[in-house]
């Protein structure tokens, strides 16, 4: 029965792994250092957690080996030895990959988006291309978001592009996307906005650079 | 409660209140010195880190008395302040590499 179950839920957890909004398929630099992060935090919580059941099961099996175990050793080890290189290299490993998120300097391409319950609308500065509801952008080179909201405080997030940055009502905030392969990709709201706010879903469609360049002059590539 | 336990009691949140303090220090120096544009504002990041780790290290190397004074309170009190040094080496010390502003 306990096998069946399992079996059951393998597909379903799986399933998870892949989609349109999932930031464990990455489709860029950006959310790969993400993904990366993730894998490492998962990686690390799991050792310590069959490292605390065996010691678990130790305790029931063999209890004698568990006894011979000082209360200082136990607060030493436990307390100080474990966590503390699990933290520096968990924390390291987020600095590394957190700085190379950041938008240094300027992005070969740079749009603006505007948040308003429950829509994303973004415009091409200097450009031919109307404000529309899908985000346009080159694919295989860095391109800026300047986000910022109309009303209440949004987030601009596009799992298999990168991270997520808050739209705030009077701030413009940045962030830096980057996708690999011409294609479409999703965005989503990901700070709670209303009634509205698991709707807020935007389309963002990584065009071929002088697709992009064609589009941008208003006309047919 | 006797005057030493007192003290001990002192010393014992002292590493940790100067620890949050710095906290709340280096976050400030940092927003402020992005919203404001300041030229040496790394260099007020490592002043101020510098200034933390200052009164950190004084309370974890402070000589422990000996004798009757020396309470197990004392003792927690010497080791908690341990505890506040290398929490804010460990944790400031990104002020002195990691990128400010954006």
């Amino acid at each position: 029965m306990f096998k069946r179950l399992l079996l059951g839920a393998t597909p379903a957890l799986l399933a998870g792994c892949s989609g349109d909004l999932s930031a464990l398929d990455p489709a860029g630099p950006r959310a790969a250092n993400l993904a990366t992060l993730w894998w490492v935090m998962l990686i690390g919580a799991a050792v310590l957690f069959g490292l605390v059941m065996a010691l678990f099961a130790l305790a029931y099996r063999r209890p004698a080996w568990i006894t011979r175990v000082t209360p200082a050793q136990w607060i030493v080890g436990g307390g100080l030895l474990l966590p503390i290189p699990i933290l520096i290299v968990l924390t390291g490993t987020a600095l590394v990959l957190g700085e190379q998120l950041l938008p240094k300097g300027e992005a070969p391409v740079r749009v603006e988006g505007r948040a308003q319950q429950w829509s994303w609308y973004f415009t091409h500065p200097e450009s031919a291309l109307a404000p529309s509801e899908i985000l346009h952008i080159p694919a295989g080179e860095p391109v800026d978001i300047a986000v910022t909201s109309l009303d209440v405080i949004h987030s601009l997030w596009v799992p298999r592009l990168g991270g997520k940055i808050d739209a705030i009502p009077g701030k413009v905030n940045v962030i830096r996307l980057q996708a690999d392969e011409p294609g479409v990709y999703w965005g989503q709201c990901a700070e709670y906005c209303g009634e509205g706010h698991d709707g807020m879903r935007f389309r963002v469609e990584a065009h071929k650079p002088e697709a992009f360049a064609a589009l941008l002059e208003g006309r047919a590539p | 409660m006797s005057a030493s336990n007192r003290l001990a009691l002192v010393h014992l949140v002292s590493g940790f209140v100067v620890w949050s303090l710095g906290f709340v220090l280096l976050y400030g120096l940092q927003a402020l010195g992005c919203a404001y544009g300041w030229s040496q504002h790394r260099l007020w990041l490592l002043l101020a880190f510098v200034a933390v780790l200052v009164p950190l290290a004084w309370l974890a190397w402070r000589p422990l008395r000996t004798g009757p004074e020396a309470s197990s309170l004392a003792t927690a009190a010497l080791w908690a302040n341990r505890a506040a040094l290398g929490a804010a080496i460990l944790v400031f010390l990104p002020v002195t590499f990691a990128s400010t502003c954006i």
